[in-house]
């Protein structure tokens, strides 16, 4: 998703949970066709690959996924932290049918209760994905956020998400990608408003130029009466190159540069860089993440530094044999001097 | 696009009530669907307490 985007809709926050709630009721993740051989079959696909190539001349290329999966293997790694306390009832009434009730206690977001219902269709192109999916969740004042995933066909698949709050229309946004044999099409639509006619379209189109690498373009176009110019339209580069476990992806466009490198450095240890350069805001921020997988011990420990010199952590355990999973998130500044504590229980 | 007043006032009357609809039928909508679909087979069926506990 471009920057703009972001920027002016504020809807990225929701569409980010409404994947980790995803993935946490197990659903479906977006399809992620790219040439992910990381793992443990890794060498092994590779060879197959290498004989395989070999004899159908490299007509091979695969789908690249979407430019906004572009950087989420970095970005995956990265600690995402929380404050506070949040306790979270997770209830499977069916395979196609969840619903979870979250208690959260923080002096940062709205503190309170929210309900969460999620729909999982039967419609599957895949088997480890159905269709539609409908996530919503609400809480006690009536504030919203709605997701709604569609897939039409194998290669079209749509989706809607809003936010609502106080009775009114936070942020929309419908989108759509296309995935051909090696390249997928993405068309966003944000916020648009008839009477104001102000709103953001954003295109998106990468492509599969060899095996290992994928180039694309992004069109943001924005239009509006707070607009300067009334209309505003910023064109970026970005591309991506996968060798073996480690992916080199960036973005470039006259509002900055955006580079990633991911490496699995083994079944245990990933690692991700990133540095985010704004022309706008005069600024960079580098980070430096991790992710310790310890299956034996159910934990995950993600850890991340960057350059304002904010250090994060975030541990996960799962407490087999019961169905609990704790979260215990730091996030500390010595240079602000401040520190942000929080953790979490998730029951189901 | 050029609207006139009178057909914005209209259409501004029509999105508000999509919008309401959407904004209060949205979860109903989902709890509807999920309880249509109805329980695993060999499980007990479901009930509006089901949401809270067993």
């Amino acid at each position: 998703m471009g920057n703009v985007v972001a920027a002016s809709s504020g809807i990225e926050p929701t569409a980010a949970r409404s994947n980790s709630v995803a993935a946490s009721l197990g659903l479906p993740e977006p399809a992620q066709l790219s040439s992910s051989r990381s793992g443990t079959d890794g060498a092994a696909a590779t060879l197959i690959a290498a004989d395989v190539g070999d004899a159908s001349k490299e007509h091979t290329l695969e789908n690249p996924g979407t430019v906004e999966e572009l950087h989420k293997k970095c970005k995956d790694v990265q600690a995402i932290t929380f404050e506070g306390a949040k306790i979270m009832l997770n209830k499977g009434l069916s395979n196609h049918f969840q619903v979870s009730h979250t208690i959260n206690l923080s002096t940062t977001v709205p503190s309170g209760y929210r309900f969460g219902a999620t729909y999982v269709g039967t419609k599957q192109y895949s088997p480890t994905e159905a269709f539609p999916v409908l996530l919503g969740d609400i809480d006690p004042s009536g504030n919203l956020n709605a997701n709604v995933i569609h897939q039409f066909s194998s290669r079209l698949r749509c989706k809607f998400a809003s936010q609502i709050q106080e009775s009114k229309v936070m942020a929309t946004q419908l989108s759509t990608d296309y995935r051909g044999n090696d390249f997928t099409a993405s068309i966003t639509l944000g916020n648009p408003s008839i009477f104001t006619n102000s709103g953001v379209i954003v295109g998106q189109y990468l492509q599969s130029v060899t095996q290992r690498t994928a180039l694309g373009a992004e069109v943001a176009y924005q239009y509006g009466p707070n607009v300067p110019g009334r209309q505003i339209a910023i064109v970026s580069a970005l591309g991506r190159y996968t060798n073996g476990d480690s992916i080199w992806s960036g973005t470039l466009g006259p509002s900055g540069l955006h580079l990633c490198y991911y490496q699995k450095a083994s079944e245990q240890l990933q690692i991700g860089v990133e540095v985010e350069t704004s022309l706008r805001m005069q600024e960079s921020v580098a980070t430096i993440a991790y992710q310790i997988d310890l299956p034996k011990a159910d934990l995950v420990f993600k850890g991340s530094i960057d350059s304002n010199w904010h250090i994060s952590g975030v541990l996960e355990k799962r407490l087999q044999p019961l169905p609990f999973s704790f979260t215990l998130s730091g996030r500390m500044n010595h240079v602000k001097n401040n520190f942000k504590l929080g953790c979490g229980l998730m029951i189901g | 696009m050029v609207l006139s007043e009178g057909v914005k006032e209209r259409l501004g009357v029509v999105v508000d009530i999509v919008q309401t609809t959407f904004h209060w039928g949205f979860v109903p909508m989902v709890l509807y669907l999920g309880f249509s679909k109805g329980a695993e087979p060999g499980m007990p069926p479901l009930s509006l307490l089901s949401l809270l506990w067993q």
